[in-house]
């Protein structure tokens, strides 16, 4: 064996000791639902996950869950060593059509992969070290990473994203008439997909980043919002200016809002 | 005349008050032998506050040795906590069983003698051979030597401490350490649980034992070499109350020379020490 394949086996056999050491298995549990065609709520929460939801023509839903090892050691006479399983339990729960999946803490990353009917309403939310992903779907979301990003595709309804100091990048279809969007990040840029033709109200607030738009907009005169609260502990006074901007004549609300990125509204 | 009537008042206050709010204590303590068979006797106790000991002595006989410490708060209750909190004894030839209040509602009894209590210190001594199960819940140890029986124990608010034993069933505290001791290589299945407490369990050199783990917090240490062990995720389906619960529950484990018996430990708040005896 030459050097170079000496290496190339031994950078293989890193490799897939890496890989075995940090996911296990990935569990599969389906979930019959009590009322099978009709719309579903789906929670999921948890403090370091990657999690992706996409919206299917089924009748059920399919959650795929793979958990890393777990960092706890053992201290034994030849040195320290690590228990593997990590230990972690996980339940989630059905209940007239309203999903939710909980976890306990004790895990270092857990990648969800849920595949559900389209029609469904959905909140998600992690913390650290995590990614949101939703595609397919038809309903009203709501996204929360803390340190993360949140992507969205082919939503047909209304979007509720925040993140800290990550970017959002959500594609719409359609619109909720009923219900506004609004996206809003601290530290990340904000990417808003929305179709030829459809017509959208935007809030559009920056600090620090600049605004960039595909299509032709229609600047509405906007006034200061000023609120002013009287406490116990004094009175504050909160002022926002945003710029209102009517694309393809305007429609439902959709507010973007960051400190320190840019705001992208892109013809999808 | 006017002067006198308010006196008489306040004294007959004065006693109400007195006899109303003066708490009332009795000590007594007694030994009772119970012959059993000579084989493997069971000896349960339940206790609520105090501590439960148990030794081993000659074989056809559990001894039981208490120390009784009643308070209530009057006179009235001290009364109704005679009636409502006693020691239950079942005993035959089998062994004897010992619960603190009524064997059918002994919660809801002791929840109408508000401010009662009742201390019991028990001294017990077993065959040797004897199978024990003992608890306590307040103010008390629970403390087992050199039982070659299997041995369950538990305690809520206090400490665990059984050493000299071959086998266990279960061993449970909430806020409290658990120690245990075997004088050989145990055999048989065990679960042993706290909530904020350190686990120690010391077994002999030549000890093979397999241990799945479900902790949060704390370090594991042991003196013995370890090993992997497999522990496949497990799925649960539960349906309750209408609901469809999916549980998925995945332990870490190690194993102590060839494998063994499977010791289960869980703790919340401890460390967890596995020693050499």
């Amino acid at each position: 064996m030459n050097r170079f394949t000496f290496c190339a086996a031994l950078a293989l056999v890193i490799l897939i000791g890496a890989a075995t050491a940090l996911a296990q298995q990935p569990q599969v549990i389906n979930v019959p639902l009590s009322r099978p065609g009709d719309p579903i709520y789906l929670e999921i929460s948890i403090m370091s996950a990657r999690i992706e939801v996409i919206g299917e023509d089924r009748e059920d839903a399919m959650f795929e869950v793979t958990v890393s090892d777990g960092q706890r050691k053992i201290v034994t006479p030849s040195g320290t060593q690590s228990l593997k399983g990590g230990g972690y339990s996980l339940e989630v729960e059905e209940d007239d059509n309203e999903i939710s999946l909980d976890m306990d803490w004790r895990v270092n990353k857990v990648v969800v992969l849920a595949r559900v009917p389209r029609h469904a309403d959905v909140e998600l939310s992690t913390v650290d070290d995590g990614e949101i992903i939703v595609s397919n779907l038809i309903g009203n979301l709501e996204l929360y990473n803390t340190n993360g990003p949140i992507t969205a595709r082919n939503i047909s309804g209304s979007v509720i994203a925040e993140s800290i100091n990550d970017t959002i990048d959500i594609s719409f279809t359609s619109f909720d008439a009923d219900n506004a969007s609004s996206l809003e990040t601290m530290n990340g840029d904000l990417l808003l997909g929305v179709p030829d033709g459809v017509g959208i109200r935007a809030y559009l607030d920056t600090a620090n980043g600049e605004i960039y738009s595909d299509f032709e907009v229609e600047i509405d005169p906007s006034e200061r919002i000023v609120e002013r609260e009287d406490s116990e502990d004094g009175t504050s006074i909160y002022i926002e200016s945003v710029i209102i901007a009517k694309i393809n004549g305007g429609g439902p609300v959709v507010r973007m809002k960051s400190l320190h990125g840019d705001i992208n509204i892109r013809k999808d | 005349m006017k002067t006198y009537l308010s006196l008489l008042i306040v004294l007959v206050l004065t006693a109400g008050i007195s006899k109303s709010a003066t708490p009332v204590t009795e000590e007594k303590a007694w030994t009772e032998t119970y012959a059993v068979a000579t084989t493997a006797a069971h000896l349960e106790v339940s206790n609520i506050w105090g501590s439960v000991r148990v030794r081993t002595g000659k074989s056809g006989e559990i001894s039981v040795s208490v120390s009784e410490v009643r308070t209530a708060p009057d006179q009235e209750r001290f009364e109704m906590s005679l009636e409502r909190l006693n020691l239950d004894i079942e005993a035959d030839s089998n062994g004897v069983s010992i619960l603190v209040g009524d064997r059918n509602e002994r919660w809801q009894r002791m929840d109408r003698c508000r401010g009662c209590r009742v201390d019991y210190q028990f001294e017990i001594v077993v065959p040797p051979n004897a199978v024990v199960d003992v608890g306590t819940v307040m103010d008390g140890l629970v403390d087992v030597r050199d039982v070659e029986g299997v041995v369950s124990a538990s305690n809520v608010n206090g400490p665990i401490s059984v050493d000299g034993i071959q086998n266990c069933d279960t061993i449970s505290s909430v806020n409290g350490g658990v120690e245990i001791g075997f004088s050989q290589a145990p055999l048989r299945d065990c679960s042993i649980e706290t909530i904020n407490g350190d686990i120690t369990l010391g077994v002999p050199a030549n000890t093979s034992l397999d241990l799945t783990m479900d902790l949060f917090n704390g370090d594991i240490r042991s003196e013995f070499p370890v090993g992997p062990l497999a522990m496949p995720a497990t799925v649960e389906h539960v349906v309750e109350d209408g609901r469809n619960q999916y549980r998925i529950q995945q332990l870490s484990g190690i194993r102590i020379g060839a494998g063994g018996p499977t010791y289960s430990i869980a703790s919340i708040n401890g460390d967890v020490r596995i020693q050499k005896n």
